[in-house]
């Protein structure tokens, strides 16, 4: 091969193939960059998932406004392959209506903002912690470190709990006494425990309700608020303070016992089958 | 051990209540303790830092730092490696690091277009700092564990607070009993024409000071606050500098956190006064 072919083949295809690599590189790069800068100025002003969301949507669009200007400068009609791209666009529509439904809704997601990046959420089953929201669906990370993908548009379908939303949550214990002791005395027992356990507000005041009986005893209902983020140390706290308060008064916690007579040989349930003390 | 007496302005100032708060010299391998409020602190010099011990007993004492034969085996220490192998320990009263809700002890009404004075007292905590050249903070601990609460509305605007009761007294004669505490002079304008029931109180401890007077007594900045009606902007305005009951003072500890507008703010009374329906 002559000198000449090969400087009419370097003119004609490796070179102008070397300036269009170098252009998508430059193009992505720069795109990269600008979403990255976006990001950083507004994830502090708008939140890191509104910001990930208009920093990657900015990226994409300058890497299509890139390539359309590649397109252009290789000497091919834009607005032709902008009609063609249409015209695709329509078809691809079609062909994906749930990635453009997941789209949308997580945009009314980022609109609507049910819940931020570290919220403690529950949605269709799945509980967990916000890792992130993206353009097509949401991250969570369950408490036994497991990452769950969900979709935006069943996170904007579905029934979406947010145990985090308010700073202060209401803890909720039930708690069955035996019918053998004294309502009043047990409630005031309960509001002792409640006020001697730092944890557990003023105010909201605690509500200690007797809810009603149960086969054998007596249903309270302890109800106090605490902070969102001591939910389980408080729980685990009171029903502490509770059952050593209630040794101490020598007041009996309800269990099932079943007593076992001899009949024929053989052991069956005395009674009703079970006594509850 | 050796203690340091404080110094303001060139006076040496000999307290006559105690010699906690200041600089204290501890020797290496001792064992030192203290007894503010509820509050059982034990620290330690080791070679390269400090060793901390804190628990909080049902009993209250003031007790300055005193060396110790030896501290229980079950001892929970908390190690601190420390730039400096200066033998200084510093414990400075500070105030809580949440805003007080006082509530009083007893039905308290001030009359149309009438102020009163009140002295509130608050726990103090206990800082501990270590070194001589840049003393740096080890730790802080409560005098005393209080309730938390919430000052406002459960799913709106509101603040984690710290539940207080308070007397409300009103002569300083009738001060006693406060070791451990920080006395806050508080003053009460009502500025309308119905009376003003002190039923709680927001305090924004936080953006307190903390002096000391000769005897011991423990003092912030003079709060005012002046109620103009429930849904009227409320004023809360901090002194500068010593409160005018106790001229002598000297600066102990300075606030956690500045005011958000120089050193007065005017909110909506119901964000500070909170009053019986």
């Amino acid at each position: 091969m002559n000198m000449t072919k090969i400087n009419a083949v370097l003119g004609e295809y490796v070179l102008p193939f070397l300036g269009i690599c170098a252009w998508l590189i430059f193009s992505l790069w720069f795109a990269s960059f600008l979403a990255r800068l976006l990001y950083n100025a507004l994830s502090r002003k708008v939140g890191p998932d509104t910001a990930r969301v208009i920093s990657k949507t900015v990226k994409y669009v300058l890497v299509v406004l890139f390539t359309l200007s590649l397109v252009r400068g290789a000497g091919v009609d834009v607005s032709a392959v902008l009609g063609a791209a249409g015209v695709a666009g329509v078809a691809i529509g079609f062909a994906s209506q749930t990635s453009l439904s997941n789209l949308i809704s997580g945009l009314f997601l980022l609109l609507e903002r049910p819940f931020k990046v570290g919220d403690w959420i529950e949605v269709d089953g799945s509980f967990g912690f916000v890792h992130s929201v993206e353009l097509l669906s949401s991250y969570i990370r369950t408490f036994d470190n497991r990452m769950v993908r969900i979709p935006n548009e069943m996170l904007a379908k579905s029934k979406l709990i947010n145990h985090t939303h308010y700073p202060i949550r209401r803890l909720d214990l039930t708690i069955h006494v035996s019918c053998r002791e004294d309502a009043a005395r047990v409630m005031r027992l309960f509001r002792e425990v409640v006020i001697a356990n730092p944890l557990c507000f003023n105010e909201p005041e605690p509500m200690i309700v007797l809810q009603g009986f149960g086969d054998s005893s007596m249903e309270f209902l302890v109800a106090v608020w605490t902070e969102r983020s001591e939910l389980r140390t408080t729980r685990t706290s009171l029903l502490r303070d509770i059952k050593e308060r209630f040794d101490q008064e020598g007041i009996a916690l309800p269990y099932h016992r079943i007593r076992m007579a001899e009949c024929d040989g053989m052991a069956v349930p005395e009674g009703s089958g079970k006594e509850v003390t | 051990m050796i203690t340091d007496i404080g110094r303001s302005h060139g006076t040496c100032y000999t307290f006559r209540m105690n010699s906690l708060w200041g600089n204290h010299i501890c020797e290496e391998g001792r064992d030192y303790t203290a007894s503010v409020g509820c509050l059982r602190l034990t620290v330690r010099r080791i070679r390269q830092g400090w060793l901390v011990a804190s628990r909080h007993t049902t009993d209250s004492a003031f007790e300055s730092l005193r060396e110790v034969p030896a501290v229980p085996e079950q001892t929970e220490w908390m190690r601190f490696i420390t730039p400096e192998a200066a033998p200084k320990l510093h414990l400075t009263p500070i105030l809580p690091d949440r805003s007080v809700v006082s509530q009083s002890e007893a039905h308290i009404e001030i009359a149309p277009k009438h102020s009163g004075l009140f002295y509130v007292t608050i726990p103090v905590w206990v800082q501990v700092r270590a070194g001589e050249i840049s003393p740096v903070t080890l730790c802080e601990f409560p005098s005393q564990i209080l309730s938390k609460t919430w000052f406002g509305h459960p799913s709106e605007e509101g603040e984690i607070c710290y539940a207080l009761t308070t007397r409300a007294r009103q002569e300083l004669a009738e001060l006693t009993d406060i070791q451990g505490r920080v006395i806050c002079p508080l003053t009460l304008d009502n500025m309308t024409s119905e009376p003003l029931v002190f039923g709680q109180l927001l305090l924004s401890v936080r953006h307190m000071s903390v002096y000391q007077t000769q005897d011991g007594r423990l003092w912030t900045n003079e709060c005012r606050m002046g109620f103009a009606g429930r849904s009227l902007p409320a004023s809360v305005t901090f002194g500068r500098t010593v409160p005018a009951v106790a001229q002598q003072a000297r600066w102990v500890s300075g606030p956690r956190e500045a005011p958000a507008s120089g050193l007065s703010a005017r909110v909506i009374a119901n964000a500070i006064f909170r009053q019986p329906f």
